[in-house]
């Protein structure tokens, strides 16, 4: 950052805080978010957020500012972020500088700053709003850089984002709302300057989006019915030849019965078709045209918090999906709650390799998800029985759930007298449990465990003649050791997390974490020696053989402020937020600080 | 690291110093849509009386804990014009979960809907859940961050000390 805009950005916190302390009439409201980490092994960030609202009147100026040297995940920042100016005036509003919206469910515009996994679709522009005599509209202007993480393109790491796109973007939707009824209009463009590798000539590549669509909404006493649709063209622009067509479908009804709900999601996006090995599918460098980063719709698997259960997330595939989920939620016994989930997707269609490992596809688009192995289906039960007992002092919750995932096809080759079909196979079995007791004088005792069976690895399939030669799973999780020469198999691996806390409310908490694994598969590239000292001496209690321990303490400063510690390890893995997912490396034998401050 | 940690302590200053003023702070108003479809604005809430704002999520266990006694509290101070408006944080890859949740549980207060977490950024709602006391004259008169068993009896003594007459 250059002298001049340190001295923009000094000079800009300055004077929000002196206006904001001069003019009684300016209301000035903020939150800060420090964080800090360091490990023997390496890997230390310093982060600071500071978000700051001053109103007056009609106008209300937001500003995000970020010092961090470097943050937890992401680039290096130092100064500010994001900036935004709304005003309201009756029906009118407008906002000038970084623009976060959502239209209907997300098939054309869902904007989010989710910092857990670095992922920022704002748009920096203008937004314009009309909320008149039920109708709302909205216009929206402004260009947008976003960053993310390609293996295919130079200089992939897992810390930060290393591959950029631009775009321009102009849209606008309407809503018309009478008492339960809703109907929206969509339209959405952007001019794309897309970047591809270093080594190709050109190395950017101009794309014109546009995305039309609608939806309908309708609320009864007894149901509920949302729909969406809408329809992507993506076309080259100059000297680009290139075409691409797709459609997005997204339902939803939810009906009562009593006590009793049922809701079901259906989806179909067939926004692009990539082949389904793992090179393909998720190249968004190489490949164009796909589905807008803008665009993040409604999925039709479950978001799960508990830590086992989100690092076997179905990485969820926004440009060829097909699928449905279906809830009932009801009462349980001694006053339960009881929820059932069954989701079930997959590709739209079946793709057949070649001798030289091209692919094409086999069928038309399907309606209903496929059950064979060769249209990557997903499937999960899940099973959560949530309630009170001793008087209210104790809640429960206890669950159960079963995923399989297919996640890449390698080869899928029918010849004359053969077939050979080679997969990425994922199948877990887990029981995540929580358990919260109240104590007298505000003391609580909170304990978590989580168990899961896990089989990770490739299925090999090959038939002649109809005689099937093999059929079975290589596990991830098998080992050859090249001094020995012995080869251990390990059909699956044996996770446990296991947390035991005790608090007093509203001040403090702390809690011992354990989160254990049967056979070690993750890549830490600081593994020099992670075993902490904490560690050491929890060893001579238990064994901590590929156990990542961490001992975290919470302190309510007062009710604006509230302190997090934790020291120890924490495993590495797959992070998901929202349905979008990124691999986090593990943080070893070392302290996060977290600082939280309203104001 | 020694910039790292004046910076907390210049933070934990302006912090403070505002925090000292936060009994004199003005809510915005919003409007937000509700499950059932209508649009309510906070301050036409206010004008029945104080109001607990609470952002919370599906996927947040802690929040939910903390729902169980926001029902109580609506349901025992409704009739001193105190109400408990739930806004939801899930975005429109979860939306479909939330009416399901609250009617399964039978909750009475009102929850609404806030998929680009704009409300929540007005109020710094950074951590889930938050909960915000509001008089009735739109002056936040408390905050909490986070939720643990027990902290039930603090937030009854706030909303106690407010509707008292």
């Amino acid at each position: 950052m250059t002298f001049a805009q340190r001295t923009f950005n000094l000079t800009s916190f300055s004077f929000i805080l002196f206006t904001s302390n001069l003019f009684g009439q300016i209301q000035f409201s903020g939150s800060s978010q420090l964080k800090y980490g360091e490990s023997k092994t390496g890997f230390t960030y310093s982060e600071s957020l500071i978000n700051t609202h001053i109103r007056l009147d009609k106008f209300t100026v937001w500003t995000q500012f970020e010092f961090s040297q470097p943050p937890e995940l992401g680039f290096y920042q130092d100064g500010l972020r994001k900036i935004r100016l709304d005003y309201t005036k009756g029906p009118i509003s407008l906002k000038f500088g970084d623009i976060y919206e959502i239209w209907g469910r997300g098939l054309i515009l869902n904007q989010v700053d989710d910092q857990s996994i670095d992922f920022d679709n704002g748009i920096r522009g203008l937004y314009f709003s009309l909320d008149k005599n039920n109708i709302q509209w909205n216009l929206l202007t402004g260009y947008s850089t976003l960053w993310k993480s390609a293996p295919t393109y130079p200089g992939y790491n897992n810390y930060s984002h290393n591959y950029e796109t631009n775009h321009s973007v102009l849209g606008t939707n309407i809503d018309w709302i009478r008492e339960s009824f809703e109907l929206g209009f969509s339209y959405l463009q952007s001019r794309e300057k897309h970047t591809l590798p270093s080594w190709n000539f050109p190395d950017t590549v101009h794309v014109a989006h546009r995305i039309l669509g609608g939806r309908i909404a309708y609320t009864a006493p007894n149901f509920d019915i949302f729909m969406e649709y809408a329809d992507k063209q993506s076309t080259g622009y100059n000297e680009l030849d290139f075409s691409r067509k797709g459609s997005g479908f997204y339902a939803n009804i939810t009906s009562y019965f009593q006590d009793w709900t049922l809701s079901a999601d259906y989806i179909r996006y067939r926004f692009a078709h990539l082949s389904p090995d793992a090179f393909s599918r998720w190249d968004f460098v190489n490949n164009y045209g796909l589905v807008l980063d803008f665009q993040q719709p409604a999925i039709s698997n479950l978001l799960h918090s508990t830590p086992l259960l989100g690092r076997i997330s179905h990485q969820f595939d926004f440009n060829n999906n097909l699928g449905y989920q279906l809830d009932l939620t009801g009462p349980g016994l001694f006053g339960s709650t009881l929820f059932l989930h069954y989701a079930a997707s997959s590709r739209t269609h079946i793709w057949e390799s070649t001798v030289d490992y091209s692919w094409f596809k086999k069928n038309n688009d399907s309606w209903l998800p496929f059950e064979s192995a060769e249209g990557l289906p997903y499937r999960e039960r899940y099973i959560e029985v949530d309630g009170y007992a001793f008087n209210d002092k104790l809640h429960y919750i206890i669950a159960a759930s079963k995923t399989t995932d297919i996640t890449d096809i390698f080869q899928n080759l029918y010849l004359e007298e053969n077939h050979t079909f080679q997969y990425k196979y994922q199948e877990a079995i887990t029981f995540p449990t929580s358990f919260s007791l109240s104590l007298s004088n505000g003391m609580n005792i909170d304990i978590k465990w989580e168990y899961q069976e896990l089989l990770r690895g490739t299925w090999s399939y090959s038939d002649s003649l109809g005689i099937v030669k093999y059929d079975s799973l290589k596990s991830d999780f098998d080992s050859f050791n090249y001094e020995t020469g012995v080869y251990t198999k390990r059909p699956k691996q044996v996770n446990h997390f296991f947390s035991i806390g005790l608090g007093k409310a509203p001040t403090w908490s702390v809690a011992l974490l354990f989160d254990r694994v049967s056979y070690d598969d993750t890549f830490d590239p600081y593994a020099i020696n992670t075993e902490t000292s904490f560690e050491k001496f929890l060893e001579q209690f238990i064994s901590l053989e590929n156990t990542w321990a961490a001992i975290e303490l919470v302190y309510n400063i007062n009710s604006n402020q509230r302190l997090s510690l934790m020291y120890g390890s924490q495993k590495g893995g797959l992070l998901c937020s929202n349905g979008v997912c990124r691999i986090i490396e593990p943080f070893s034998d070392g302290f996060k600080l977290e600082l939280t401050s309203l104001f | 690291m020694k910039k790292y940690f004046a910076g907390i302590v210049y933070i934990l200053a302006i912090s403070s110093l505002f925090a000292s003023n936060a009994n004199v702070e003005k809510a915005p108003d919003f409007k937000v849509k509700l499950l059932s479809g209508d649009r309510i604005s906070l301050y036409e809430l206010l004008e029945e009386g104080p109001v607990l704002l609470d952002f919370w999520a599906t996927w947040c266990g802690p929040c939910k804990k903390a729902m169980t006694h926001q029902e109580y509290f609506h349901k025992a101070y409704q009739d001193s014009g105190f109400n408990v408006l739930t806004i939801n944080q899930d975005s429109p890859k979860s939306l479909s979960k939330v009416k399901g949740y609250i009617r399964s549980k039978n909750y009475s207060f009102k929850v609404g809907i806030d998929p680009n977490q704009q409300i929540s950024k007005i109020f710094n709602a950074v951590l889930l859940p938050t909960m915000i006391l509001i008089d009735k004259d739109g002056t936040i008169a408390w905050r909490h961050q986070g939720f643990i068993p027990g902290d039930e009896v603090a937030i009854e003594d706030h909303i106690k000390a407010l509707i008292r007459p």
